[in-house]
């Protein structure tokens, strides 16, 4: 690959591995390792992109590959707690604060399709294929998610709603 | 409902650390350093992979490290950027530590730390994981001679 072109992918391409990594993994350290891992193998790619969306979507689910791979195994880190980690990220508002920690809390499976569908914007059909999961799977994750969320950013509702 | 906006801008902070190209650049462009000695904590996209390899796949016979006392485990070998890396394995108070080296290299470890016989001076050694205290030598028809650089 042209250095130039690699040098693009990295700007380009780091912070979205690093999301993806960090929703997996939840631990600054790894999820910079993955950026390294991923971008690497980008680098060494022999296939021609398609497009630059196509580039985007590789790099996710390289991204979701490797976060796996590391999970399983014994490579593990001391991670800094989420909420000390929170504080270095400069969140101006109490409520993107309670936002990170509730999404960090949500289980593993949720959390990854959650950034997918709000942050990069893929629709549920989308996000199935870059997860290689069932669409209903998809669906039912983000519902999940929206229920827990809901009722970590607005208890009062919940109180209200008597759920 | 769920903000977009909200979420969107509370994970923009969320952000890969800005020495990224760095590394990249160093891993993707430096295979060797004429007449200088590297050694870093590298984390290598084959390195990651291999390390979780190795754990299933067991040790073969040790080299060379036994004459100190020290077990040196090789585990196996991957080619990057053209180059054969050989991978090892160590433990020095009682914590594991990897080092990968140019293919031929030779790797001893004792109490101190681990020692390395280079066939050139454009030899490469990185270790992995742990930390250790490294020296390397060269040897070449000169005889053998420590490296003419100080680890990074």
């Amino acid at each position: 690959m042209e250095e130039e072109q690699f040098a693009q992918y990295v700007r380009r391409y780091s912070d979205t591995i690093y999301r993806v990594a960090f929703h997996s993994c939840k631990n600054a350290a790894d999820s910079q390792d993955i950026v390294q891992n991923v971008l690497l193998k980008l680098y060494r790619e022999q296939k021609e992109f398609e497009s630059e969306e196509h580039v985007r979507r590789w790099v996710i689910r390289v991204a979701v590959n490797e976060s796996k791979k590391l999970l399983c195994s014994a490579w593990f880190r001391k991670s800094v707690p989420l909420e000390e980690y929170a504080q270095t990220l400069e969140l101006e508002e109490p409520e993107e604060s309670t936002l990170f920690l509730s999404v960090m809390s949500l289980p593993k499976k949720y959390r990854v399709p959650v950034y997918l569908y709000y942050y990069e914007e893929y629709s549920v059909r989308e996000i199935s294929s870059l997860l290689h999961t069932k669409e209903s799977t998809v669906a039912t994750c983000l519902e999940r998610a929206r229920k827990k969320l809901r009722a970590a950013l607005c208890p009062e509702q919940k109180e209200q709603t008597g759920e | 409902m769920l903000e977009t906006e909200l979420f969107q801008k509370t994970f923009s902070k969320l952000r890969a650390s800005p020495d990224t190209g760095k590394e990249l650049d160093f891993m993707t462009n430096t295979k060797r350093q004429p007449k200088k000695f590297i050694l870093r904590k590298l984390v290598i996209a084959a390195a990651v992979s291999v390390l979780a390899a190795a754990t299933a796949l067991g040790a073969n016979a040790a080299t060379g490290g036994e004459l100190f006392g020290t077990v040196v485990t090789y585990l196996r070998s991957w080619t990057e950027n053209g180059a054969t890396v050989d991978l090892y394995e160590t433990e020095i108070d009682g914590e594991k530590v990897y080092v990968a080296v140019d293919s031929g290299a030779e790797v001893e470890a004792n109490e101190s730390g681990v020692t390395v016989y280079m066939k050139d001076e454009d030899g490469a050694a990185a270790y992995l994981k742990g930390e250790a205290e490294v020296t390397t030598y060269i040897t070449d028809e000169g005889g053998t001679h420590e490296a003419s650089s100080q680890p990074e």
